[in-house]
């Protein structure tokens, strides 16, 4: 590597600084704490037998028998149509995206962050009121041609699962795969062009190969947040035929109280998500040297759409995903504004769940009302949550970026961790230690916190990292011979630099820790009532219009803030 | 010096919740003589469940403070107080269905308590004869139909089989859902070993089996389908809370198999006596709060409910499977199941 | 004794496969240019003077006082990086002032200099600017009045111009050299363009595989290159082994200069520059016969570039290469070429061996 002595020269001054490798400590004790050490403590159930002695018996009985791997073979396999289907619906509109420019390309990325923070509760919610039997699809529809039964039924079937989790993910596949199409440069299509080759066989020859590593690094991202879908396949699959590895842990866990059973599934669960980080730090790193080695060349100019095909393509894939993303979002909007008319049974407009949420209108015997607090204490919660994981991811990629060879491989995959580790194993881990602690108001509320940093700063890291490794080794360079010490490049310098990402990182674990409810749950045992919580015992108490109402507050905050974000964020570097 | 100001400032922000939620309680609950911690189910202690009407009457009437604390779901209850069992916290468990009671009196964890209240509450509702879990309210599982879609409802569970509600029955899986749980009970106190044979004929007419009594009752009530598993007093709510009469039971005249949630004492409790007159509370004067939240039949005769309870019909036949042969038998009729439905 | 602005002494650092170590000094005041081929370390001595990389051995002193261990930020060394690292979320002003508003210089004081170093680098009235806007020429001045802000004992220039196009390359190099003379701050410049460091330097360091090869001033750099590698490094010449000497002198009346090649050594080599070869079309050359020269006689063209007023003729004399340069493309096949003894430099074993 003796071509490029200087990044290797830099590395070396700031490795010996202590303070960017105390960046990394804070996030190391939350992450012992609050991860690894529930985590231990479930993992370690598979290893116990009966009488409390130590066994492998349990581990490799669960393992080999027939109806875990007919589960896993399931998981697999639901994951991998999951995730082609995601790619190949997120494929055109990279396409789009990265060749075309044109007014709706705005509201196809600011349509691209919403699936992501959705809590599933409200997904399966929206995907009811839009998909369902006597969803708004199937009234339209029954309306136009006046037919007496709805003609789509979608859910509650295999296809519900791989259509939820297209909405999930297809985002990812067009966030990550028309960034880096963007940056390929055009040269190699032009020569491929010149030797004659027509615009198919240039896809396929050329760009195709060339676009491979974003696409295995969506798709790796992808299987991986399928593989341990949960909320989806409770609900929407449609039936014990589709049991997944994570269903299957919640229900021993939970239900049939085998917590040594579900142990040794978490420990088959995690480490088939190891597999999944490891290709996908992989995959990123090879990403972020292909960009290194594109940085002096010109990527492709976006051009506007001139054929009309082109128009037409562009039109309908922003109108598509329009209706896909947004639709069920809006059914949750429109159910929280209707209600069956007295007697008649004709659905109306009302704003009377709001004002039951809020007790301006209270019922008889209902103790509504107190959504007020929960809107108030989820937004306290969410913004502590998104300040601390801020911090939390920033200091984490500084160490990061930094740490190299195999060291920086394990951190890394230690900080992705509990991205990959389902909130049903964490939320068991919660369960196995929350006995530890008193259950009053502020230790609940302060281990929620905690919490949600824990699952938040993750993603935080995964919006930053690869933002931080894109800096210019030279600008921190520059700073520091101008006189700035390491920590004063870091806070007027990289942090700067890193604005738009740390504020969309901020965003996301905002909107995460306002949608969580499962750790929330084990680890307050509901003392701490936030939206989601609120949400679900609506749900559990007849309330679907409530719920409804109550989803529709949750995405307004998460809007606002990401729009605010959006304004806080002028692109730093061009 | 840069790297005590982080780790302070991070300190600092993850005190702020501590002061904004400062209200919680800071002292064990044990240091307080008058005051009882009772471990319920989270419905229980919601907003809208009876907690909040019942503890505050206690509460003024007693003069004894109660710590009401959601423990997740009925199962989770025991689960709880075993994790703790050498570091006990609760004085009263409140929302044990008779199906656990084997595992509740193995565990060992609770003391008999007759109280005089049982002698006003019928015979049927004492499942535990040794009193160690005493009845708070009771329901029977119901298929609940909507009108709207159905004229002539179904009359016993051999008509569910008929094909016309093909796509139009909501079941909930007998794993996660205690609902789920109490048909794959009736269907075998009606047909004994022979239960599957109905399961295998009910699966064309499924059009989903959720995970929990919510997700598949707001299918219900979103119209995904017109007949869904549910109590006998479900109907009550709407009456209730949204004055329609949309939502009916069907009554079967085989029989509808009964729940009843007990509550019980801790062996462990260092407050015995309060303990005592919280449950005497619970199946006395809590008992309509109890009623109208959890939309339950009060166990207690001399309850007045509201008029809507008259669209709740009580069934004729109320069944119940025999707490040792559910807790010997559970594991088996699963995995039974799971294999029938999975197929 | 001249005072010394930069010394390095024994200054080394190793790495698997590379190893550097240096000793020069540098005079207060001075331009030097280091220049080598890519690989050679280069930017690793800017990295230890700077002390952006630690130095494993040696000292380094700048204006008498011992830096080696003075952390980066304290250095007072100024930096012009390759790609001008101009911080991008920060305009034109911001930038400039970023060192001195690290060192607490008053708001009102900033502006002035900001304004000055604007006027010196001939961009003034830009400080709104937005990095991003300006134009390749632009950003290397910004980059270069952003270090002089902060008034450094030295200046180091990495690759300045490489990103930059041939004319503005040109008239930059001369701006820097203008400014350099106005301000009078002991520069290290940094470049791999023999042109570049020919036109600038006050002195050259040439550099290979981590050590130096000769720090001289550029006219003998050129024309006197201490070794073998910054002979060929610096401009085209022609190497013939010292045993072809022999078949192509011209004896004189005067003899003795004559004799000094008879010592042929193992390894020993002639190099000179094509500019020294004098070309005649017919046998006859040009040099009075007095002055002692080494004659190439049949010397078949093998190529001929035209490089803007002259020629760069390739003949092939007896299996060996020897570049020309010439006024005229020859007219005939065969030519004959000629070079003084005078402008012959002797090497063994790649070290100068003799000047004459």
């Amino acid at each position: 590597m003796r071509n490029n002595p200087s990044s290797k020269a830099y590395r070396t001054i700031l490795d010996t600084s202590r303070f960017y490798r105390s960046l990394g400590v804070p996030a190391l004790v939350i992450l012992a704490f609050l991860f690894i050490l529930p985590l231990s403590i479930i993992l370690s159930k598979a290893f116990v037998d009966s009488d409390g002695g130590f066994t492998f018996n349990r581990l490799i009985g669960n393992l080999t028998s027939a109806y875990t791997l007919r589960i896993l073979a399931f998981t697999l396999f639901q994951a991998s149509v999951s995730t082609v289907a995601s790619v190949l619906i997120g494929l055109p509109g990279a396409y789009l995206l990265a060749t075309y420019r044109f007014p709706g390309k705005r509201i196809i990325r600011a349509i691209c962050t919403i699936p992501f923070v959705l809590p599933s509760i409200l997904v399966v919610l929206g995907f009811v009121i839009f998909y369902g039997n006597n969803g708004l699809i199937n009234q339209l529809l029954m309306n136009l041609f006046g037919l007496e039964e709805p003609p789509l039924r979608i859910l509650y079937s295999f296809t519900a699962i791989i259509l939820a989790h297209a909405f999930y993910n297809f985002p990812i596949a067009l966030g990550l795969i028309s960034s880096f199409w963007e940056q390929l440069p055009a040269h190699c299509n032009q020569a491929a062009a010149t030797m004659g080759a027509k615009r198919w066989t240039v896809f396929r020859t050329i760009t195709l190969p060339r676009l491979m590593p974003a696409i295995l690094s969506a798709a790796t991202l992808i299987f991986l947040f399928c593989f341990s879908s949960f909320a989806i396949m409770l609900v929407l699959g449609g039936g014990p035929q589709f049991t997944t590895l994570e269903v299957e842990i919640y229900r021993r866990a939970r239900m049939t109280m085998d917590q040594g059973g579900a142990a040794a599934l978490s420990l088959l669960s995690i480490v088939v998500a190891l597999v999944l980080i490891f290709i996908y730090s992989w995959t990123q790193r090879s990403l972020a040297r292909q960009e290194e080695i594109q940085e002096t060349v010109q990527g492709r100019l976006p051009r506007s759409p001139q054929s009309l095909r082109a128009k037409i393509l562009v039109v309908l894939y922003t109108l598509f995903s329009v209706v896909f993303v947004l639709g069920p979002l809006a059914g949750i909007i429109l159910r929280s504004f209707q209600a069956p008319g007295s007697r008649s049974g004709n659905l109306e407009f009302t704003v009377k769940w709001y004002e039951q949420l809020f007790g301006i209108q209270s019922q008889a015997g209902s103790i509504l009302g107190t959504a007020g607090t929960a809107v108030l204490l989820s937004v306290v919660i969410a913004t502590i949550t998104a300040i601390i994981s801020l911090i939390i991811g920033a200091m984490t990629a500084a160490t990061l970026r930094l740490s190299k060879g195999r060291a920086n491989l394990t951190m890394e995959l230690m900080a992705m961790l509990p991205m990959a580790v389902s909130s049903v194993i964490i939320g068991l881990g919660y369960y196995l230690i929350s006995s530890f602690f008193n259950e009053s108001k502020t230790t609940g509320s302060i281990l929620i916190v905690l919490a949600h940093v824990v699952i938040a700063s993750p993603f935080v890291l995964r919006t930053v990292l690869p933002e931080y490794r894109k800096i210019p080794f030279t600008y921190t360079q520059a700073s520091l011979t101008l006189g700035a010490t390491v920590s004063q490049t870091f806070f007027k310098v990289e942090l700067p630099l890193l604005r738009g990402a740390l504020a969309t990182g901020a965003a996301f674990a905002f909107a995460i820790s306002m949608g969580e409810i499962n750790a929330t749950l084990v680890l307050a045992n509901a003392q701490v009532v936030t939206m989601p919580v609120v949400m679900y015992r609506l749900i559990g108490s007849y309330n679907f219009p409530g719920a409804c109402a109550l989803g529709t507050l949750l995405i307004v905050c998460c809007a606002l803030v990401f729009s605010l974000t959006e304004s806080l964020k002028r692109r730093p570097h061009a | 010096m840069k790297k005590h100001a982080i780790l302070s400032l991070v300190l600092a922000v993850s005190l702020v919740p501590a002061a904004i939620f400062g209200q919680g309680k800071t002292e064990s609950p044990a240091s307080i003589a008058n005051e009882i911690t009772v471990y319920a189910y989270d419905s229980f202690t919601s907003e809208w469940g009876p907690g909040p009407l019942v503890v505050p009457a206690f509460e003024q009437k007693t003069g004894i403070k109660v710590n009401l604390v959601s423990v997740g779901n009925g199962g989770e209850l025991l689960q709880k107080v075993l994790l703790e069992k050498n570091n006990p916290k609760a004085d009263v468990v409140v929302g044990f269905a008779n199906d656990i009671l084997h595992e509740v009196l193995v565990s060992g964890l609770f003391v008999s308590y007759r109280s005089p209240e049982m002698d006003r509450i019928p015979e049927f509702l004492h499942f535990d004869p040794s009193f160690t879990l005493l009845p708070f309210n009771y329901g029977n599982f119901a298929f609940v139909y909507d009108t709207q879609k159905i004229q002539v409802p179904p009359q016993s569970l051999e008509d569910l089989l008929d094909p016309k509600w093909k796509g139009k029955v909501i079941l909930m899986d007998p794993r996660t859902s205690s609902v789920g749980m109490g048909l794959l009970q009736w269907t075998i106190a009606i047909y004994g070993e022979d239960y599957l044979s109905w399961w295998k004929k009910i699966k064309p007419n499924t059009l989903t089996i959720a995970d929990g009594w919510s997700s598949g009752y707001g299918l219900f009530t979103q119209g995904e389908a017109p007949l869904v598993i549910s109590y006998t007093t479900s109907p009550v709510y709407h009456v209730m809370y949204e004055d329609t009469q949309r939502y009916q039971t069907a009554v079967f005249a085989q029989g509808h198999l009964a729940v009843i949630e007990g509550a019980g004492i801790l062996k462990s409790s260092a407050h015995q006596a309060q303990a005592r007159l919280f449950i005497d509370f619970l199946l006395s004067d809590a008992q309509e709060a109890i009623a109208t939240t959890n939309i339950m039949y009060p166990v207690n005769p001399d309850t007045v409910l509201p008029d809507a309870f008259s669209a709740a019909p009580k069934p004729e036949v109320s069944l119940m499977l025999d707490a040792d042969a559910i807790a010997k038998n559970r594991e088996k009729w699963l995995t039974e199941w799971v294999e029938v439905m999975s197929r | 004794m001249p005072e010394y602005g930069l010394v390095c002494t024994g200054l080394a650092v190793q790495y698997p496969e590379f190893k550097l170590n240096l000793d020069f000094s540098i005079i207060q005041g001075e331009l030097v240019s280091i220049i080598g081929p890519s690989g050679c370390g280069k930017s690793t001595t800017l990295q230890l003077i700077t002390g952006l990389l630690p130095a494993e051995q040696g000292t380094i002193h700048l204006h008498g006082r011992d830096i080696t261990d003075t952390p980066v930020w304290e250095r007072e060394i100024g930096m012009v990086f390759q790609d001008y690292a101009l911080f991008p979320h920060l305009n034109v002003e911001e930038n400039i002032a970023y060192g001195l508003r690290l060192r607490k210089t008053p708001r009102g004081q900033r502006k002035t200099g900001v304004a000055e170093l604007l006027k010196l680098v001939g961009l003034e009235g830009y400080q709104k600017r937005k990095t991003i806007d300006l134009s390749g020429g632009e950003r290397q001045r910004i980059a270069l009045a952003r270090a002089l802000a902060i008034k450094p004992k030295l200046l180091l220039l990495d690759e300045p111009l490489s990103a930059l196009d041939a004319q503005l390359r040109k008239h930059l190099r001369e701006e820097i050299r203008n400014i350099h003379a106005s301000t009078g701050i002991t520069t290290v410049y940094v470049t791999h363009d023999q042109e570049e460091a020919l036109t600038i330097s006050d002195r050259i360091l040439v550099m290979n595989n981590g050590h130096m090869e000769q720090l001289d001033t550029p006219e003998n750099i050129y024309m006197q290159p201490a070794t073998l590698f910054a002979a060929r490094f610096m401009g085209d010449g022609t190497l013939l082994s010292h045993t072809v000497i022999p078949q192509t002198i011209v004896s004189t009346d005067k003899g003795p200069e004559a004799v000094v090649f008879r010592s042929s050594g193992e390894n020993r080599q002639i190099f000179f520059r094509p500019e020294r070869v004098v070309v005649h079309d017919n046998q006859e050359l040009a040099f009075p016969e007095f002055l002692p020269h080494l004659r190439f006689t049949n010397c078949r063209v093998r190529s001929c570039e035209y490089q803007g007023g002259r020629y760069l003729i390739g003949c092939e004399w007896n299996g060996n290469r020897i570049l020309a340069y010439n006024r005229f493309r020859p007219a005939r096949e065969l030519i004959t070429l000629g070079v003084r003894v005078s402008d012959l430099v002797e090497y063994q074993d790649g070290v100068v061996y003799r000047r004459h």
